[in-house]
């Protein structure tokens, strides 16, 4: 069967959505968009992506704030940690140190740049791959 | 070739080369990709520019300040530099400096009216052959 990496995009500039979705499509993958952190956290607790990419700086709940939340649901859950990936302006240590209490690994800085989505959600989504493999042969063996 | 033009400020009104760059990155996707971006900028760029506008009037400065923001992303993604940088420079602004907030809606809506046009003409380039 042919996979394609299920990414959660939650972006509240629908200019944005419209290149981040030529771009991931592109790449392969298939995007799943939503326009709020509040949405995101309901499309997260109902299915389970392989990578997460949101605005650090949506209005209502910000990005933060909805990494923390995706990251409780994981736990509560017991899934597998999912990849956030942050897209912000600024993408000082500042901003890294805010993302890494979130909960979020990784930045995209904006305005974007086409090769470094795909590098960095291509690097994540293959630690992702990794790690479930890894996960699923245990689980053979034991 | 830089092909940008409208320069005032030192900065480009409209950054033909940005969006010229997503067609060399997606040249299958180009036409699909400007005319999905264009659209989509021709009907939420005036609709969050005249939010924000609204909210300066109404006093409300931190909505004020969310729109402005979205509104930066939305132009530096389609490379209106002069208005994602008129924008950009209200964040850095101090509460007490509101004046110059309401001083600087008036240049943002005069670069956002240019940037319009320069992007009506882009897309007529564009779609020309």
């Amino acid at each position: 069967m042919d996979y394609r990496n299920q990414i959660l995009v939650v972006e509240d500039n629908e200019v944005s959505r419209v290149v981040m979705r030529i771009i991931l499509e592109r790449a392969g993958y298939d995007p799943f968009f939503v326009g709020s952190g509040s949405e995101a956290i309901r499309a997260f607790a109902e299915r389970e992506f392989d990578l997460v990419i949101l605005e650090c700086n949506m209005s209502g709940l910000t990005g933060y704030q909805t990494a923390s939340k995706l990251r409780e649901i994981e736990n509560k859950m017991g899934s597998l940690r999912a990849p956030i990936l942050g897209i912000s302006a600024a993408t000082e240590g500042a901003i890294r140190g805010r993302c890494a209490e979130a909960g979020i690994d990784d930045v995209i800085g904006r305005p974007f740049r086409a090769e470094e989505i795909v590098e960095k959600v291509n690097l994540w989504c293959a630690l992702t791959a990794a790690v479930t493999d890894e996960v699923s042969s245990v689980t053979v063996w034991q | 070739m830089n092909l940008s033009t409208g320069e005032t400020m030192g900065r480009a009104i409209l950054n033909r080369d940005t969006l010229l760059a997503w067609k060399t990155i997606t040249p299958q996707q180009w036409p699909r990709l400007l005319q999905g971006l264009l659209s989509t900028f021709f009907e939420v760029g005036p609709r969050q520019l005249e939010e924000f506008l609204r909210c300066i009037k109404a006093g409300q400065k931190y909505q004020a300040l969310r729109w402005a923001h979205t509104l930066k992303s939305s132009c530096g993604t389609i490379g209106a530099e002069q208005c994602h940088d008129l924008l950009e420079s209200l964040e850095t602004l101090k509460e007490e400096e509101w004046d110059k907030i309401e001083a600087r809606a008036g240049e943002i809506e005069t670069a956002f009216k240019l940037l319009l046009v320069e992007l009506k003409a882009f897309e007529t380039t564009e779609f020309e052959f």
